[in-house]
């Protein structure tokens, strides 16, 4: 749970609804940081988009920073583009990047489209960039493409592998999944070929 | 004969569907639970629209709208509520998710996909509400854990809506059901991302003021992102498709993994994998040809187990939902309407329901802390050379022999090169950073090696009052000293304190070791299952002064194994096997409507246990192990249970009887007596009740 978008109410219902289990102690305490910092920011009621839920993130104004058309369509899922957007937040949050509470005050809205309508899933859909978690997808109602928001500098930067899974990704933990190394890692598993598929990024410009 | 009609608008701003349905099923078998009952079924369907509430942190609001079955003679209730919620799936239309609905696409009717079994259980007397999750699945990719807060909520509204419509009534229903649902039973169901959600709720129930008593929670093919436990008293009873195309690493199990060791206080975890099952086909709407744009979402057809050639292990659409039809009469059966009939389907020993008895099932059980004396847990390290029990473990001829897929410093998975999706016990989670399974990894490369734990001299030697040994056990697939698609077999070897010695060979005993099936994508696959070797056969061994168990690898050249849970387990109930019986003169040895005493007064109060003596009273000797009588309430100023135990272990989950206010119930039961030779009564009413209950027990024979 990286993003601390929800707000008080989930802060509330995580101090009173349910006890804080141990494991995600680190994800509660970013959660608090952030209601913090929420409630005692005045950019939010002064007039700034405002930020209370991950989707609202997608809605802010933004640069262009990559995008690109795949023809013919590649992989499994048949990923048909992607489109990058910088975002400047209106403040900045405390989100969790590998496991870590950072501050951070920009994201970048990744937008995947796909040829073919997606199937809904119950597992969790992530976009993996470099064999890293960056966000889960949503799907859009046409099923045609899934967004997410990454928090991670780091991953958006030239020639960066960008793929799409189904599979089971701890994104809580700040220590290494050993299946987690390296740019193409987790895509060399030819017998889960359904669960993710690749692409690299092409930076239109540098950040 | 079948008879339907539907009528619209019940006022109030609800639209309402009404769907009359009169069964006339053949007579209740006591044998079969997934049998037809004898109450005649009405169903209807509920909503207050679209956009009716906006669950905390998500981002949209969401639908009311459920439908429920019901015995049509709700005058003869109160009748226990079992509480459904559906999966992700998509909304509108054939492919699309959005909600609401828009451009004139009609809603896809997830919650619709369990009428096969919300019917079959109103028949026997339950009431079942499907809910609609449409809202929630639309939106769930955007919230932070993936929308089982929301899922929770959801679940709790419908209960508080019940609640209401239990007590003072509500629109469409108005008074319909006012003192009909019985709400100290209380159970759920949840599919894929709602198999999530009613975990979820789990613990949201218990944070609040007045919690519903939830008795068994029974998740389908669950995710498990966020890694929620359940225990204390509640069972947990998961439902596994082998063949899974979607949550394909039936992260699931996790559930009963990690709460196995905390249930210190009664509850169960168990759990039956479904060989040739998928994911979708549990749900008719999400079944192709039965709801609109469904898909079989195993989608590698060669697979020679789940592929969808001829000659494979796939479950038709149809066999499917026999399994589930079985599986949840069986759970909700024994624990929320408190029949003891079916527990053996649950814990394994009693084999599978008569109607899926064709199909190729594995089932794992663990019992709560007053069913097993553990052996070992095989949970660190220092499990490999003393056990729980304090006694010296030690193996030859085994390697690798170490533990795997737990805490560190173990090896956070077991095999290597294998995908996730094989290793279901390890699977990481998205939302925890818990570890998996602790497991022993072991292997043997020729006859005669040997696993063997030695109990110390004491009390923990006699295991007498148990009734199996028991552990779970996967074949390595990956290691290629398994014959290929070959059942694994070894012996468990008992040696008691006099030298006196019983090899008992698992091979007819078990089906726990078979060669996991597949070859493509996410199987074979190394799932555990529970071993059980009976103790009633150990004729050669004193069982009051048992020392060791040995694994004895003698029946396969070589072999690879994963095991867990090294323990003894006692069956509910079943401290008189072997005992003879003795019949009495029907004789009362409590009635709490007397003055104050041991076996008198006062009644039983809310929420609370006592004792009451029985060996000793009416001719009972103190040699009696239990006693055969009749349970009696009278005067309840409140609904609830009583569940009735052994006196100085934990209580059970299922109630010896049930009752309502002001109306005299009683029940015939066998009570195996405990410490002292007392039975305890424990008096469940609502949370915060002040009401109470007299209590008689009247015995008529006892066993020794």
């Amino acid at each position: 749970m990286p993003w601390p978008w929800q707000g008080s109410a989930v802060v509330a219902r995580t101090m009173s609804g349910s006890p804080c289990p141990r494991e995600q102690l680190a994800l509660c305490v970013a959660l608090a940081l952030a209601l913090l910092g929420a409630v005692g920011s005045p950019l939010l009621a002064q007039g700034p988009p405002r930020v209370q839920h991950l989707a609202d993130v997608k809605e802010l104004p933004g640069t262009v920073v990559a995008q690109a058309r795949v023809d013919p369509p590649e992989t499994v899922l048949g990923i048909a583009g992607y489109r990058i957007r910088h975002v400047a937040l209106p403040e900045a949050h405390r989100v969790l990047i590998q496991g870590k509470a950072v501050d951070v005050a920009e994201g970048w809205h990744v937008t995947v489209r796909f040829a073919r309508p997606l199937a809904v899933r119950d597992q969790a859909f992530s976009l993996v960039i470099d064999g890293r978690w960056c966000g889960f997808l949503q799907e859009a109602p046409d099923l045609r493409s899934a967004d997410a928001v990454c928090f991670d500098a780091s991953l958006i930067h030239e020639g960066a592998a960008l793929g799409v899974t189904y599979r089971s990704i701890q994104i809580v933990s700040s220590a290494e999944d050993e299946r987690l190394l390296g740019p193409d890692a987790i895509f060399a598993d030819s017998d889960e070929a359904i669960h993710y598929a690749s692409w690299r990024l092409r930076l239109r410009e540098s950040r | 004969m079948r008879r339907e009609k539907t009528v619209l608008s019940r006022g109030h701003g609800f639209a309402l569907t009404f769907v009359l349905t009169l069964l006339a099923g053949p007579a209740f078998g006591q044998g079969d639970p997934a049998a037809t009952g004898t109450h005649d079924v009405t169903t209807e369907e509920y909503t207050q629209g679209d956009t009716v509430f906006t669950p905390v942190g998500f981002p949209a609001p969401v639908e009311f709208t459920a439908v429920v079955f019901y015995p049509t003679d709700l005058a003869n209730g109160p009748y226990p509520l079992v509480l459904y919620l559906h999966g992700r799936h998509q909304t509108c239309g054939t492919s699309t998710l959005e909600w609401p609905c828009t451009s004139g696409r009609l809603p896809i009717l997830s919650y619709r996909g369990y009428d096969y079994s919300g019917q079959q259980l109103a028949s026997q007397g339950y009431i079942v509400v499907s809910v609609s999750a449409n809202g929630i699945n639309a939106r769930d990719n955007s919230v932070s854990d993936l929308g089982a807060g929301a899922r929770a909520e959801l679940i709790d509204r419908h209960l508080e809506f019940w609640r209401t419509l239990n007590t003072v009534g509500a629109a469409p229903f108005g008074t319909l059901f006012v003192g009909h649902v019985d709400l100290t039973r209380v159970g759920t169901m949840g599919h894929s991302r709602g198999g999530e959600g009613v975990m979820r709720h789990f613990s949201y129930n218990a944070a609040k003021a007045s919690p519903f008593p939830l008795k068994v929670i029974v998740p389908i093919a669950p995710t498990n992102f966020s890694r929620w436990q359940v225990n204390q008293n509640v069972a947990v009873a998961l439902i596994l498709p082998y063949c899974d195309g979607d949550v394909s690493d039936l992260q699931g199990v996790h559930y009963y993994d990690d709460a196995r060791y905390l249930m210190s206080s009664g509850g169960y975890q168990s759990y039956v994998t479904v060989m040739g099952a998928d994911h979708n086909f549990f749900n008719t709407t999400w079944t192709p040809g039965l709801g609109p744009g469904a898909a079989d979402d195993w989608t590698s057809t060669a697979d020679p187990w789940c592929g969808t050639g001829a000659g494979n292990g796939r479950l038709a659409p149809a066999d499917q939902r026999t399994v589930a039809l079985a599986y949840l009469a069986t759970f909700f059966r024994t624990g929320v309407g408190g029949e003891s009939g079916f527990f053996g389907y649950i814990d394994g020993t009693a084999g599978r329901p008569p109607t899926v008895q064709t199909f190729s099932l594995h089932s794992a059980y663990q019992g709560s802390d007053a069913q097993r004396r553990d052996l070992n847990r095989l949970l660190a390290t220092a499990d490999l050379t003393t056990n729980f029990l304090g006694g010296a473990t030690s193996q030859t001829g085994l390697s690798p022999h170490d533990l795997c897929g737990g805490a560190s410093p173990q090896p956070q998975f077991c095999l290597s090169g294998q995908s996730n999706s094989r290793m279901p016990h390890t699977t990481p989670s998205s939302l925890s950073s818990l570890r998996g399974l602790s497991q022993l990894r072991t292997g043997w490369s020729a006859l005669g090696a040997v696993y063997t734990n030695q109990i110390p001299a004491g009390p923990s030697r006699d295991v007498s009052q148990y009734d199996f040994l028991q552990f779970r056990v996967s074949v390595n697939f990956a290691d290629g000293r398994n014959p290929l698609a070959t059942a694994q077999n070894f012996s468990v070897r008992f040696i008691d304190g006099s030298g006196g010695t019983q090899s008992l060979s698992l091979g007819p005993l078990t089906d726990a070791l078979f060669y996991p099936p597949g070859a493509q994508a996410s199987v074979p696959k190394v799932l555990q299952h529970t071993v059980r070797v009976p103790l009633a056969s150990l004729t050669g061994v004193n069982l009051a002064d048992l020392a060791q168990v040995d694994l004895v690898f003698d029946q396969q050249a070589s072999g690879a194994l994963l095991l867990s849970d090294l323990h003894f387990y006692q069956r509910p109930g079943s401290s008189t096997a072997g005992a003879s019986y003795f019949t009495l003169t029907p004789c009362r040895v409590a009635d709490t409507r007397n003055r104050v005493g041991p076996s008198g007064g006062p009644a039983l109060a809310a929420n609370t246990a006592r004792t009451f003596p029985v060996s000793g009273t009416c001719a009972v000797p103190s040699t009696a192990l239990a006693v055969a009588g009749n349970l009696t309430v009278v005067n309840e100023t409140d609904s609830g249970d009583l569940r009735v135990y052994p006196a100085g272990i934990s209580p059970p989950t299922a109630s010896a009887i049930n009752f309502v206010t002001g109306k005299v119930r009683a029940n015939n039961a066998v009570l195996p007596l405990g410490s002292g030779g007392q039975v305890a009564v424990q008096c469940d009413m609502p949370a915060g009740s002040t009401g109470q209950t007299d209590f008689v027990l009247d015995v008529m024979g006892y066993f020794q």
